[in-house]
């Protein structure tokens, strides 16, 4: 467990014009353990989907990727051949994503699709790879999977084309799975069943997996440590416990406290006031300074970093239930 | 009651479609005997999943279709029964506010514009008197008065609720069917929306219909709850009672199902939600299954209920299950 | 963590209209410039016509027949661009042709324009019924015969001439447009806001006309600029064969048509009018392509 298996050091990704870029994501830093389970969540505009395409290597121009150390099992992406990390991509780095219907071409059978991407890793004889493609299913608990095997995307129900997805991710054994709102688009049962599916994989053959998402309760479940988002920034990283019990940045404070569940009894839903900023309305200090209810003066002028609180991070000058900043 | 905004009873709805080529027309029974009630000022929560006729539920009462049968009472004129002015009446005692924030507005129209077209259609006021209240009911949402002469495409999803919920309270209605109208935002963006939501139930006395998929948010918002599989009601409670003695086994892998923050973490979690996970897929509308719609998910099935289509069965006070074994179940 | 407060606007201080948003994108593309400030120049000629020809476009000068362009005066008249058999100033027959060339286009694609975004709008409103059963057909019918035979047969009913040259282009551009308005009539159909305006009690005038017709307006006003200069082909293409405008009339296609046999004797004669169909029919579509590409993106938001 000496080197990470995932290493991002200050990520960032711009968009636009280079005088007034859109920083989807700015300072992005984390890593991932073999074997660990680490959710990302944010709202729309946190940088966590953009982040995890960047890592794939998935950001086209003109989008602008920047990092200061960007390292799959010790070995650095940014300096490899681009041939390299296109032979990373779908073998030892997988990713899935949030919409299953369009994530799978729908002009060709699911047999087709699963054995195409065995045979670009893999290779091996018709016979072989169909029956590999029928395990997978198989071992993504699609019921009836011999059918299935030669069916087409449209005729998938939403929870059967992200297992198909699901397969086609796994098919090569990564080390790494980032798992981009996967059960977002699904119904709440649906959703259990896919969860499970995935611990249960993540399990057994000992994959990393990071799982963004928007929903709480989600990252409650599953995740080991967790990465909060906001404005294309780490606003706060923490093991799970930490996180739920005690949140240090005054965001996810406010995050958990407007979860219909906290509140119930309640009349109103606590809620922060405001919006996430854009691209042309970003406060000189603190990102969160205009909506924040703990603001102080040094928070609307000097950006904060990433601070050690307790075995947390948090990017705030005045951590909540923690000493300021010096 | 004359006090009830809204009443069904026995409300069905059955499409047709094409079975494909040289095949006889097939029907999804979208909905099956779905028998409601509404007090003014109160929220009805209808709760399912994809398939289980909620939208179409919701198009029924917003008269944008006929049923196939049943009837439906508003405000204590029978709507299925009323002629084209009679129902052009009802129309300023029902709105609807829909679930996708980003097509629920005409890009075309200023919002000023679209909140004034309810008052334009509907009522005599003159050009100042409809931008007056236009302008006021804007502010009433939470939006500054510099919005007024904006075009959708210049708000956020949260900012375009806000404008969807104020022009579905123009004619100042009684009852508002609300379709998912906080699933399409960002969880923080939905508090402020319920919280708007809340406030103006309790400021104008409307009743409203709230569609959702999340029972957290129904938890709050609700003070009566209905289940609805396949188009079919399985159960109906007032909402404390549903959330902690549900008889249905549907709506007890519901709310197991749903993640929380607070509960157990971790794999113990992930072992709850897998023992509770329903098996199977939903059946196909156009081929339910045969007398208990639930019964081919159910974990608790039995052979009758192959047999019989179980009715709402009363389970206290105001609650009633749709299951022939929910005294044994427990 | 407040309750409930008014929202800061986070918008800038005025926002563009949608027309001056618009002229921002279009102004990016230089080719849909250039065509927009030809078919400037085009409209000031077509006005100023009877002010900019130097001399009469029926007036013959029997002295001075097919002579070439040049600057040197010819019996006292300088002829720029030459004369024609009959001895007619050629730049001033095609300055007045412009009036007639700009008129094909504005009366064809108005008349085809307003009957097809009629029948298309009722084709999409009435989908699955009666009333869209026969627009389409017809249309269909109408699409099966080749748009130039069509238009033949249509002045060889009504006879030739070029008003009514302009009715069978007219005619014939008409299923264009009927698809294209029921395809964008059903796409809107489907959203939410449609069914917004219905609660709001909307009847299916309002709902064609004030709700449904604005949203189908981009694909409808770039097939229209195509339009005009599928227009003037066709209509050069019926003069050419003599059914369009008659003689002495100074309308492109027939000067086209009438010079054919100086091809090789007095090339100007040919090349010019037919320059000038190249140069307007160009104008128009870069503009075209430049709408398209300035309202594409709208339509996305």
């Amino acid at each position: 467990m000496s080197v990470p298996l995932l290493e991002v050091g200050r990520l960032s990704v711009e968009f636009g014009s280079t005088d007034m870029p859109l920083r989807a994501a700015s300072d992005v830093s984390f890593t991932v353990d073999a074997g660990e389970v680490v959710g990302i969540v944010g709202e729309s505009g946190s940088g966590k989907s953009v982040s995890a395409l960047a890592v794939m290597g998935l950001i086209d121009a003109p989008g602008r990727v920047r990092a200061e150390r960007l390292a799959f099992a010790g070995r650095d992406l940014q300096r490899m051949p681009e041939r390299e990390r296109r032979s990373l991509l779908g073998g030892d780095m997988a990713m899935i994503f949030q919409d299953p219907v369009t994530s799978l071409n729908p002009s060709f059978t699911v047999a087709f699709q699963l054995m195409e991407t065995i045979a670009l890793h893999e290779g091996g004889s018709r016979k072989a790879r169909r029956a590999r493609a029928l395990k997978l299913l198989k071992d993504v608990e699609i019921p009836d999977a011999e059918r299935r095997l030669h069916a087409f995307p449209h005729q998938l129900s939403g929870g059967m084309s992200q297992r198909v997805m699901l397969a086609m991710a796994i098919a090569c054994n990564p080390r790494l799975l980032i798992a981009d709102e996967p059960t977002t688009a699904l119904d709440v049962t649906v959703q259990a069943q896919m969860l499970a599916l995935l611990a249960r994989l993540q399990k057994e053959r000992g994959m990393a997996l990071v799982l963004i998402t928007h929903d709480l309760g989600v990252i409650s479940e599953v995740a080991q440590r967790v990465l909060v988002m906001y404005a294309g920034q780490v606003v706060e990283s923490a093991s799970a416990e930490d996180l739920f019990a005690q949140p240090r940045h005054p965001y996810t404070e406010a995050l958990l406290a407007s979860l219909p569940e906290r509140n119930a009894g309640k009349r109103r839903l606590a809620s922060l006031a405001g919006t996430v900023p854009g691209a042309f309305d970003r406060p000189a200090g603190c990102l969160l300074s205009p909506r924040c209810p703990y603001v102080q003066e040094r928070c609307r002028v000097e950006r904060p970093e990433l601070f050690e609180v307790g075995t947390s991070r948090a990017r705030c000058f005045y951590p909540l239930g923690a000493a300021p900043q010096p | 009651m004359s006090d009830l905004v809204l009443a069904t009873d026995a409300l069905t709805k059955r499409y047709e479609v094409s079975g494909g080529l040289f095949q006889p027309k097939a029907t999804v029974r979208a909905l099956q005997d779905v028998s409601l009630s509404l007090a003014a000022g109160r929220t009805l929560a209808v709760v399912g999943e994809s398939g289980c006729g909620k939208s179409t539920l919701a198009r029924q009462i917003a008269m944008l279709e006929a049923p196939t049968s049943g009837t439906i009472t508003i405000g204590g004129v029978d709507a299925t029964a009323a002629d084209a002015a009679a129902r052009r009446a009802l129309r300023r005692t029902v709105q609807m506010v829909f679930q996708n924030p980003f097509a629920s507005l005409n890009p075309r129209k200023k919002v000023g514009t679209a909140l004034e077209e309810p008052l334009a259609i509907n009522t005599d006021l003159g050009k100042s008197e409809r931008e007056e209240r236009g302008r006021a009911m804007l502010g009433r949402v939470g939006l500054s008065p510099e919005h007024y002469r904006r075009y959708p495409h210049m708000f956020s999803g949260g900012q375009r609720q806000r404008v969807a919920i104020a022009r579905a309270l123009m004619l100042e209605p009684r009852l508002v069917i609300a379709d998912e109208p906080v699933s399409a935002l960002d969880v923080s963006i939905q508090a402020q929306v319920l919280n708007l939501l809340m406030d103006l139930q309790d400021e104008t006395g409307v009743a409203y219909v709230f569609i959702s998929h999340n029972l957290a948010v129904v938890e709050l918002i609700a003070d009566e709850v209905i289940v609805m599989y396949l188009g079919r009601v399985m159960e109906r409670a007032p909402k404390a009672e549903l959330f902690a003695a549900p008889r249905h086994p549907y709506t007890r892998a519901l709310l197991a199902s749903t993640p929380r923050v607070d509960a157990t973490r971790g794999a113990a979690a992930l072992a709850r939600a897998a023992a509770s996970a329903l098996s199977g897929e939903l059946p196909s509308p156009l081929a339910p299954p045969s007398g208990c719609v639930f019964r081919t998910r159910c974990p608790f099935a039995i052979g009758r209920c192959a047999e019989v289509v179980p009715a709402l069965e009363p389970a206290g006070a105001a609650h009633a299950a749709a299951c022939i074994r929910q005294d044994e179940i427990g | 963590m407040s309750a409930m407060s008014p929202l800061a606007s986070t918008m800038p201080t005025a926002p563009p209209s949608p027309a001056a948003e618009l002229w921002r994108d279009f102004r990016r593309n230089r080719g849909a410039v250039i065509g927009l400030a030809v078919l400037a120049l085009l409209v000031v000629c077509a006005v100023f016509a009877n002010v900019i020809a130097p001399y009469s476009p029926s007036e013959q000068y029997r002295d001075a027949t097919l002579v070439r362009p040049s600057l040197t005066p010819v019996g006292g008249h300088v002829f720029v661009l030459g004369t024609d058999e009959v001895g007619r100033d050629i730049l001033s027959r095609l300055i007045h042709g412009t009036r007639l060339s700009l008129a094909i286009g504005i009366v064809s694609v108005g008349l085809s324009l307003s009957l097809g975004v009629l029948l298309g709008l009722v084709a999409g409103f009435y989908r699955g019924r009666l009333p869209e059963y026969v627009v389409m057909r017809l249309m269909d019918v109408m699409l099966a015969l080749p748009s130039l035979l069509l238009a033949v047969a249509v002045v060889a009913v009504l006879g030739p001439g070029l008003a009514n040259a302009m009715y069978a282009i007219a005619i014939v551009m008409l299923p264009h447009f009927v698809r294209l308005t029921r395809g964008a009539v059903l796409t809107e159909l489907a959203k939410d806001y449609v069914q917004a305006s219905r609660l709001a009690g909307a009847g299916t005038w309002r709902l064609m006309f004030d709700t449904v017709l604005p949203n189908c307006a981009a694909p409808l006003i770039v097939q229209a600029t195509l339009g005009f200069s599928s227009a003037i082909l066709d209509a050069a293409a019926l003069g050419f064969l003599g059914l369009g405008a008659q003689p002495p009339t100074p309308e492109w296609g027939s000067m086209l048509a009438s010079a054919l046999e100086f091809i090789q004797s007095a090339w100007w004669v040919v090349t010019l009018p037919g320059l000038a169909i190249l140069v307007t029919v160009l104008a128009f579509n870069l503009t075209g392509d430049g709408l398209r590409d300035a309202l594409d993106p709208k339509l996305k938001t």
